[in-house]
């Protein structure tokens, strides 16, 4: 073939390759009716936005058209689950970086939150947001224990808190005070009275068998369960008259997808890779449940509306006592065990609500409220982390830039 | 707007294309404007209007200096549309510095602060502005003939392939191809490739190794050792050089795409053997911007020694102000003028009998060292940092290993970076075609088509790799934990 033929051929191939490579996912987009949910990602995708009626909106209407063409560009997915599975096969790393960390022996960590940076103390809480943070704590104590309620606060601990060993080879060199930890130095060692210690029986408790999922940010059940034993040793020193339920038996292992959700791990699910993992597992014994469903109270505001995020009412009619429990994922595994202690539970998917309890209160007095929560969100009050951190996207903002601009806008600009 | 934005790669680039391929002539330049004018827009807002004033302010400035050229009217308007683009970048981008420093200096005699309100920085307005003050200053000059088209000036000034980062574009590099140009299949395919180039280089280079920098300067002193210093310094060295010529390339690509040929702006520029020889190959354009526009006027090199030394020292003083409105820029820039002048000095011909590779590696030391400084928040964390990378070590050993932050990516991209900071490809090509001419007929044509072959495989790998990653930027799964 002559040489200028075979230059033309190549000259062609790569117009071809190029207008294919830019041309296809937009053209795709066009084509195809346009999704409002992805199921890989468990979230609501970004909608066209609103025309805008001035120019002052512009800016507005411009960030939305980029938010929508991100979320729904032809191939979107396939080229997502092509660079996770690069990135494990080539250079057996996270496919998701500043979310999760492969940590060693098949460990999965979640870094999103600044959780590593955390984990290395380098965002601590100042001294005047860890006095906040207890202020508004004793206030919610104070104003509850006034109406006779009992007032309960647990930090579910994040994994890299109890499994540090797992997160890397040189975790212990790069250990810094994590905000929790800080909190436990300002009391001496103490928690407060209406915070009920989680930390300490799990690190404990570690030995042998695995209190959290490989590849969910969750405790397992069995960690779940030796949180139950833990709240209730403290509910049962606040009411000693009462005789709670606190053995359950655990069935043999399972082998299975796991995760908090039994459908695989939470962070495995981020990589896409929850078919991926089986896994053993703990499994409670089945036992016959004396708490039936009941109806939540009319009018509470502000509840998620999301189906993975519910809020319901259940109860045990043999039981005294009732409670409200504003919870998170953590609490799941614990609901049907804590819920054959009370006669009426809430359960409610949020932060402690003060809007919440005073409706509560105008139609039933709990005699318990227990928020609980994942320690990465227990000082959102005073300092609430951003969710990804600056190593989170391929494109970074970074402080000082090189003189152009950088797609996440933080640097100067030229 | 950025190039490697999904809004632009997949759905602005080839809207523009396809249109610029339906038009042609006037019609063409209209469309590449009102494109360039939203591109513009899309990340602006408002600032558009920054943009519309300069386009107008230098388009009546350069009819007025036409009109009345080599007279004092003449100079007169000159200094006009001079001073109104320099009004501009000063406010724009030096006001709150400018301020800053003016309240230190009130602070410290004990009078109140001057109150501004943080100023945006329109993005590019540093380019734009130089471009149009290139425009008018050779149009005083005569080398160029005054843009009596508006259209055709605001496509001069906003094009949109080299507006927000470069090259810094010559009018009359390009006064003809704004009037009439051809867009040819070899210019098109050289311009994609170009451009996919510059893409892989800023998304597959760049930006990871960008990442690692951030995590290490971020870094207290106290928990730095030497190692991690120079692996921050190399990883910023190679961020900044593959982000900003990854950007000179996708705009000579895309200028190409749309029929416009820029000049080079890097020329392997860490090969060099000197500073003198870095600032011929780094950001070239700047350079040939600031030695026309103000080493020349100023006296350049044909002065006493004294005399050129401070031209050098001027000239790179705002070099590194242009750079950013902060004193570490500023320090970067004279650091840099330190050693221009050094090397114009008895020390410097010493140097120039050194055996050639001490002197590569030099220069590099000195261009490492100039980026800490141009990469540090403050003058004080920089002169910690080079302190610590020349030994001075606070606390021995630090608190973080270095292979920490060495994971098998970042080794490879450390490898790669290094590798292609080389001239290997050009040797390559040369070479290969050297021995592809020496072949009989047949082989010749056999072997062409397989290198034809193989670049076209590595184009498509890039795109794979380039295009894979950038999806991943995107992908954001809800926190469904969170609560």
């Amino acid at each position: 073939m002559p040489a200028n033929t075979v230059t033309a051929c190549g000259r062609w191939l790569v117009i071809l390759l190029f207008l294919v490579a830019i041309g296809l996912p937009g053209l795709t987009m066009l084509l195809t009716p346009a999704r409002d949910w992805s199921e890989r990602e468990k979230r609501r995708l970004a909608e066209l936005p609103a025309p805008p009626v001035s120019a002052a909106e512009l800016p507005r209407f411009f960030t939305g058209i980029d938010a929508y063409l991100n979320d729904h560009f032809g191939f979107r997915g396939l080229l997502v689950s092509r660079y996770q599975r690069e990135m494990e096969k080539r250079f057996n790393r996270s496919g998701a970086p500043g979310q999760v960390q492969q940590g060693l022996d098949g460990w999965l960590f979640y870094t999103a939150f600044q959780l590593l940076e955390d984990f290395r103390g380098e965002t601590p809480l100042s001294a005047s947001q860890l006095d906040q943070w207890l202020a508004e704590q004793a206030e919610k104590e104070a104003w509850l224990r006034r109406r006779s309620i009992r007032y309960l606060l647990a930090a579910a601990p994040n994994k890299q808190s109890i499994y540090p060993e797992k997160l890397m080879a040189k975790a212990p060199a790069i250990k810094g005070t994590s905000r929790f930890e800080q909190l436990e130095q300002r009391l001496g060692g103490r928690l407060p009275a209406y915070m009920v210690d989680l930390h300490t029986p799990l690190r404990r408790a570690k030995g042998d068998q695995d209190l959290y999922y490989k590849h969910d940010t969750h405790w397992n059940v069995r960690g779940a369960y030796l949180a139950f034993g833990e709240l209730f040793q403290r509910i049962g020193a606040l009411f000693p008259d009462q005789a709670f339920t606190t053995d359950f038996a655990f069935g043999p292992d399972v082998t299975s997808y796991g995760g908090n959700r039994g459908i695989g791990g939470d962070l495995a699910i981020i990589l896409q890779r929850h078919l991926d993992f089986k896994a053993p597992y703990p499994q409670l014994r089945r036992f016959a449940p004396c708490a039936r469903p009941m109806a939540l109270p009319e009018g509470l505001s502000d509840l998620p509306t999301e189906e993975d995020r519910p809020s319901f009412a259940a109860g045990c009619p043999t039981r005294d006592l009732t409670a409200v429990v504003f919870r998170d994922s953590f609490f799941v595994p614990l609901e049907r065990l804590f819920v054959e202690n009370f006669r009426e539970v809430l359960f409610l998917w949020k932060d402690y609500s003060q809007e919440n309890m005073e409706e509560i209160l105008a139609t039933r007095k709990p005699d318990l409220v227990l928020e609980i929560k994942v320690e990465r969100h227990l000082f959102d009050s005073v300092a609430p982390r951003p969710v990804l951190s600056s190593d989170s996207r391929v494109v970074p903002p970074t402080p000082k830039s090189p003189p152009h601009p950088q797609p996440v806008p933080a640097a100067p600009a030229l | 707007m950025v190039f490697s934005s999904i809004t632009f790669l997949f759905f602005f680039l080839p809207a523009v294309l396809l249109l610029n391929g339906c038009t042609r002539g006037r019609a063409s330049n209209v469309l590449l404007l009102v494109a360039s004018l939203l591109f513009y827009a899309w990340g602006e807002g408002i600032y558009l209007l920054v943009m519309l004033a300069s386009i107008l302010g230098n388009f009546a400035a350069g009819l007025l200096i036409d009109r009345f050229r080599r007279t004092t009217a003449g100079r007169a308007a000159l200094g006009l549309g001079v001073g109104l683009n320099l009004v501009l970048l000063g406010f724009f981008k030096y006001a709150v510095f400018l301020v800053d420093n003016l309240n230190q200096l009130l602070a410290l005699v004990g009078l109140p602060g001057v109150a501004l309100e943080p100023v945006h920085l329109p993005i590019g307005i540093s380019f734009f502005t130089f471009q149009a003050i290139s425009y008018l200053m050779d149009l005083y000059r005569g080398t160029v003939r005054a843009q009596r088209n508006l259209i055709d000036l605001g496509l001069y000034i906003a094009l949109f392939p080299q507006l927000i980062a470069g090259p810094i574009v010559r009018y009359h590099d390009i006064a003809a191809e704004i009037v009439r140009r051809r867009v040819t299949s070899a210019d098109f395919a050289a311009g994609a490739e170009r451009f996919i180039y510059g893409l892989a280089k800023k998304v597959l280079l760049a930006n990871p190794l960008g990442l690692v920098a951030d995590k290490i300067f971020a870094l207290p002193a106290a928990e730095l050792s030497p190692a991690l210093c120079w692996l921050g310094a190399l990883c910023y060295t190679f961020q900044i050089y593959y982000d900003f010529s990854g950007y000179s390339d996708m705009a000579i690509g895309l200028g190409r795409m749309f029929g416009f040929h820029f000049l080079e702006n890097f020329n392997y520029p860490y090969v060099a053997a000197s500073i003198r020889d870095f600032w011929r190959r780094w950001h070239i354009s700047l350079s040939n911007w600031l030695r026309d526009y103000v080493y020349i006027p100023l006296g350049g090199n044909r002065g006493s020694a004294v005399r050129t030394s401070a031209n050098l020292w001027a000239v790179f003083f705002l070099c590194g102000l242009w750079h950013g409105a902060a004193w570490t820029f500023v320090a970067w820039g004279l650091f840099h003028g330190f050693f221009l002048v050094l090397e114009r000095s008895p020390l410097g011909r010493l140097r120039d009998r050194l055996w050639l590779p001490l002197r590569h590696v030099l220069t590099l030391v000195v261009v490492v060292a100039g980026w800490v400084l141009f990469r540090s928040e403050t003058l004080a964390e920089a002169l910690a940092f080079l302190g610590i990378m020349a030994g001075f070590d606070p606390i021995p050993g630090g608190r973080y290993p270095a292979a920490m932050y060495l994971d098998r990516k970042t080794v490879v991209e450390l490898a790669l970076a290094a590798c292609l900071a080389l001239p290997l490809f050009p040797f390559l090509r040369r070479r290969g075609r050297e021995i592809i001419d020496c072949l009989g007929r047949p082989w010749r044509h056999t072997i062409a088509a397989g290198v034809e072959g193989v670049r076209i495989a590595l184009l498509g790998t890039l795109v794979y790799c380039t295009w894979i990653s950038l999806a991943a930027g995107v992908y954001n799964p809800f926190i469904y934990f969170r609560f």
